[in-house]
């Protein structure tokens, strides 16, 4: 039975009448011990999935969904103490700006012992020697060189990657059973970037954590991730298993963004870029969300908004599904091509 | 490379910066850039790689004449720019020209696309109203922005076409050389692909050199020519863009390489136990243990020698020299033995 | 931290040195005090003697340093109106305006603060209206008229509270407080409110703003998916960031209500220095003028002091010197 389980996912923020939809139904499905990647650009949406996993999206935003089963507990039922109880402790979170998320009023070690004291066994949150002695375990298990004096330390001492170290201790010192990093290396140097996957990848197998990888970057989710979601303008546009997804996507947005890749146009001397931008909250299409950008764009696809749709756990959200070679089919024809292009002329 | 004068010519460039410790204690000398030479010519791409903290930001800054250099020898168009006075910086600043990372940040929110773009004109060049007007209006043609967004503020543009402005202000003094400052790291993949196509367009139609700064290791081997890889103020590495991707001579080159995620690899991660250790064989990434020095606090010898695999006692002493190995310059005492 | 210490120690006292100079100037363009201190029909020689007896000849520069000495030990000369010493009269109007702004401050602090907590937290609820809606009357309306209008309905209609004076005082030494009588403390209510009432919106208003503002950054969102309880994220997160710039102005403004305690003192007749200064305006009383505006300069400075090192205690990020030097 999948870990985290989720069924139409809608996040709104502005009014109740002319709603900014940031997420438009998203399902998503994670097993235990499972890596699953969320990608996409910025304005799709993953981050705000994120937070809602987490109970954490602000009052003017509204979070809806006919299922967000968590471990066999429904989470839009729990009450605020029962989902904070869950929060921090079962379902952890680190994010993008390792120092900006870590107080600057604080000792790391403060900050590592607040956590225990909070979610810890009831021999942690009874003992403060025992809250530190767990904090220097923490630093040593996330690799950081020296843990004593860093436990004195205060975030603007640490370097970026040390900071996201300390971030990832905090999030695993209650054993979560489903870890969600959001950009953990974006802000990273490069060789420091692979420290850090490395370090997530090697904790989530001692630990059996379920981990949910979102990035903008194609490349750490097909080294990481067994499943991936591509998301588009808050829309799922394709999930399936990661060698197939990169292999043959069947969306054309999945596969424009890898073909804009310079890892895919190493003899070529332009890249293929996608024309145009994500659709805003005012000039978000009635039908397809990419339509406006996409080569395969047909009338049907800006007047009707394809659902997802295929065998479980591949599911694409296209009228004209591309095949391996990376044509579309269901149908789809260069002289209906041609004809839909004429017509938004 | 063509045989012709550089248009850019480096020779041992530093810039020194005394960083306070405290009223007590002595100021202490921060070598952002410590002897560098490269040369670029017209037409060419020169890729600047490192991490933060290797001096490449600050090279940006000595190119572009925003600051003086310490020491060391810096021709630009033949002309020397190190000693000169300020009529010909004044003179040479048109040569070179700047596109920041965060084009957020580097185009003022207050004023239109055209004000922005005749700008330079109006400073550096005599040219009356309506031609500034006319050449604005041609530039904006060239990086693919449309007549009308002539009277629009930065605001009202997507990050991608900020980039274009950003690119279009830069070009208005039809500059030889363009010093690019991280230029799509701030862009999503699908908007990156047009800025850089842009970026080549560019230079093919007006014969612009670039020096390319980026951390982005698959941007640049799309878009150099040449690589001159950075650690801790010094350049480690420099040669073809094509030696130094196929057989990376020094074991920071090879370890950036590695450490950059790829799409494809022989052995994907996936499913494979991870060990714990560090050194442990068989690893999908050969990652480099540590994290970049700080400026502040300089290794000896070799500045990498802390992080190496390969390092030996005598990297831990003497500074290895820029020296030729195959096609490429390297600086390692190890170069040589090591399999590549 | 030392250095910064000694620095700002230094700066400490070239700002007296300019304040005393301004202190020093007032003597000299007001009028010539001998011609205040001799009759119509004084003779040349009696206006000599009596400008060396003085000083008055000496170079300005010696007059100056003379000055200074002197204002070091806290002798500001005679008051020209009462005859009495400058010191003496200011030791005995100290007590009642330290005891006013010292319950102003309080107030303001007590008051503010937590309202401007509740105000951030609680944006929509109908008590932070109506804060919000008091502290725009507290900012706009003037300080006077406050009290006046205090005055009116608690001393005039409703008879509760004295309307003026600082009821009996008990003597400690030399100090006098009106903290331990009963008419003391009432009459210490409405004064105190009067005065507080600016800084206390401000406080808040300030306080809300900051809040507001840390509550958006990233470390308050970590907290938050960490799973800390609201009470946590909120007064042990965000409000120590808030702090900051609190205690600038919370210490800028302490100044102020003991500078700007001349307003509410003369509307409540309060004896304190404030009262004192405007008499001594309204008699060219240039000994007492001085005198006051030193002593203002000089709380002002070590006000400023305070918050300098205080800023230490709460932000850890300024103690950098110290701890890079122990690595």
């Amino acid at each position: 039975m999948a870990l985290l389980e989720v069924e139409g996912l809608t996040v709104e923020f502005g009014s109740v009448a002319t709603p900014l939809t940031a997420v438009d139904d998203v399902d998503l499905s994670i097993d235990a011990g499972e890596i699953v990647g969320c990608v996409g650009e910025s304005g799709s949406g993953k981050s705000v999935t994120a937070l809602a996993l987490m109970g954490l999206v602000d009052f003017p935003g509204r979070v809806r969904a006919r299922r967000m089963v968590f471990d066999g507990r429904e989470l839009l039922s729990l009450s605020d103490a029962e989902r904070r109880a869950l929060t921090g402790k079962d379902i952890a979170m680190i994010f993008q700006d390792p120092l900006a998320s870590l107080n600057p009023c604080f000792s790391v070690a403060f900050q590592l012992t607040e956590t225990l004291r909070m979610h810890g066994t009831p021999e942690e949150r009874g003992s403060a020697r025992l809250r530190r002695a767990r904090a220097l375990e923490l630093l040593q298990q996330v690799e950081i060189p020296d843990p004593t004096a860093r436990l004195a330390a205060f975030p603007h001492q640490l370097s970026g990657g040390m900071a996201q170290r300390v971030m990832i201790a905090m999030a695993i010192a209650c054993n979560p059973r489903l870890l969600i990093a959001d950009e953990p290396t974006t802000a990273l140097d490069v060789t420091v970037q692979a420290q850090v996957l490395d370090l997530l990848l090697r904790l989530q197998q001692e630990r059996g954590m379920a981990l949910l990888l979102i990035t903008h970057d194609l490349a750490v989710v097909a080294e990481t991730a067994q499943r991936v979601i591509v998301m588009y303008a808050g829309e799922q546009v394709e999930t399936g298993p990661v060698p197939e997804i990169f292999d043959t996507p069947q969306h054309p947005y999945t596969r424009a963004l890898l073909d804009a890749l310079p890892e895919h146009n190493l003899d070529r001397a332009r890249l293929k870029a996608i024309p145009g931008v994500v659709p805003g909250q005012y000039d978000r299409p009635a039908g397809c969300l990419l339509s406006p950008r996409c080569d395969f764009a047909l009338a049907r696809c800006s007047i009707d908004r394809p659902p997802l749709d295929g065998p479980a756990g591949r599911k694409v959200r296209c009228h004209f599904a591309l095949d391996a070679a990376g044509r579309p089919t269901h149908g789809w024809s260069e002289e209906a091509a041609a004809g839909a292009v004429a017509d938004t002329r | 490379m063509s045989a012709a004068a550089p248009l850019l010519e480096v020779d041992r460039l530093a810039r020194h910066y005394a960083v306070s410790r405290g009223a007590f204690r002595a100021k202490a000398v921060v070598r952002a850039l410590d002897g560098v030479s490269f040369t670029v010519h017209a037409g060419e791409t020169l890729a600047v790689v490192g991490e933060s903290g290797c001096g490449k930001s600050t090279l940006a800054r000595q190119v572009t004449m925003i600051e003086r250099p310490t020491s060391g020898a810096m021709k630009i168009d033949g002309i020397d720019v190190v000693d000169a006075d300020k009529a010909t910086l004044k003179r040479l600043r048109p040569t070179v020209q700047m596109v920041f990372q965060n084009p957020y940040a580097s185009l003022n929110p207050r004023k239109k696309v055209g004000t922005l773009l005749e700008e330079p004109l109006a400073i550096n060049a005599a040219l009356g109203t309506a031609a500034r007007r006319a050449a604005a209006q041609a530039m904006m043609a060239k990086v693919g922005l449309r007549p009308e967004h002539y009277r629009r503020y930065p605001h009202m543009f997507s990050g991608g076409q900020r980039q274009r402005i950003a690119v279009a202000r830069a070009l208005m003094l039809h500059p030889k050389l363009v010093v690019a400052d991280e230029p799509v790291s701030a862009l999503d993949v699908s908007i990156q692909a047009q800025v850089l196509n842009l970026m080549m367009d560019l230079q093919q139609e007006m014969g612009i050199a670039y020096l390319f700064i980026s951390h982005n290791l698959q941007v640049v081997r799309h878009i150099a020519d040449a690589i001159a890889v950075m650690y801790l103020g010094k350049i480690v590495e420099y040669g073809p863009k094509a030696d130094v991707f196929a057989r990376p001579a020094h074991p920071y080159t090879r370890s950036l390489l590695a450490s950059t995620p790829r799409l494809r690899r022989d052995a994907s991660r996936t499913g494979t136990p991870v060990s714990t250790t560090v050194d442990a064989p068989g690893r999908a990434r050969a990652a480099i243990r540590g994290e970049p020095p700080s400026p502040l606090s300089q290794p000896s010898g070799c500045a990498f020698h802390k992080r190496c695999p390969y390092a030996i006692e005598r990297c831990r002493i003497e500074v290895p020299p820029l020296e030729p190995l195959g096609a490429v310059l390297v600086a390692c005492h190890r170069a040589a033995d090591i399999d590549r | 931290m030392l250095a910064f210490i000694i620095r700002r120690i230094l700066q400490s006292f070239a700002v007296m040195a300019v304040v005393a100079f301004i202190a020093f100037a007032l003597f000299n363009f007001t009028g010539d005090p001998v011609t205040f201190m001799v009759g119509q029909d004084a003779t040349q020689e009696e206006r000599a003697r009596l400008r060396s007896d003085l000083g008055l000849d000496l170079p300005f520069y010696v007059q100056f340093g003379r000055f200074v000495g002197r204002a070091i030990q806290g002798d500001f000369g005679l008051s020209l109106r009462q005859g009495r010493k400058v010191s003496t009269l200011l030791k005995e109007r100290l007590p009642a305006t330290l005891e006013l702004a010292f319950v102003a401050a309080v107030l303001a602090l007590v008051l503010g603060v937590p309202a401007g907590v509740y105000t951030a937290l609680r944006r929509d609820s109908w008590l932070s209206q109506l804060l919000l809606a008091i502290s725009l009357i507290g900012v706009s309306l003037p300080t006077f008229l406050i009290g006046i209008l205090l005055i009116l309905v608690f001393a005039v209609v409703l008879g509760w509270l004295p309307s003026f004076g600082r009821g009996d005082t008990v003597a400690l030494g030399w100090w006098t407080t009106g903290f331990l009588t009963k008419s003391g403390l009432k009459a210490l209510i409405l004064p105190a409110i009067t005065l507080s009432l600016f800084q206390m919106t401000l406080i808040m208003r300030l306080v809300r703003a900051e809040m507001l503002e840390v509550l958006r950054t990233d470390y308050i969102k970590f907290a938050r998916a960490r799973g800390l309880t609201d009470r946590t994220v909120h007064f042990g997160h965000a409000l120590k960031n808030t702090l900051v710039p609190v205690i600038t102005i919370t210490g800028l403004q302490l100044g102020a209500i003991i500078a700007f305690a001349i307003i509410t003192e003369t509307v409540f007749q309060w004896p304190g220095m404030g009262l004192l200064f405007i008499q001594a305006v309204s008699f060219a009383d240039v000994p007492v003028m001085a005198a006051y505006l030193c002593f203002i300069a000089l709380v002002f400075v070590l006000i400023n002091l305070i918050v300098d090192l205080l800023y230490y205690a709460v932000d850890p990020r300024l103690r950098i010197e110290r701890l890079a030097a122990a690595q």
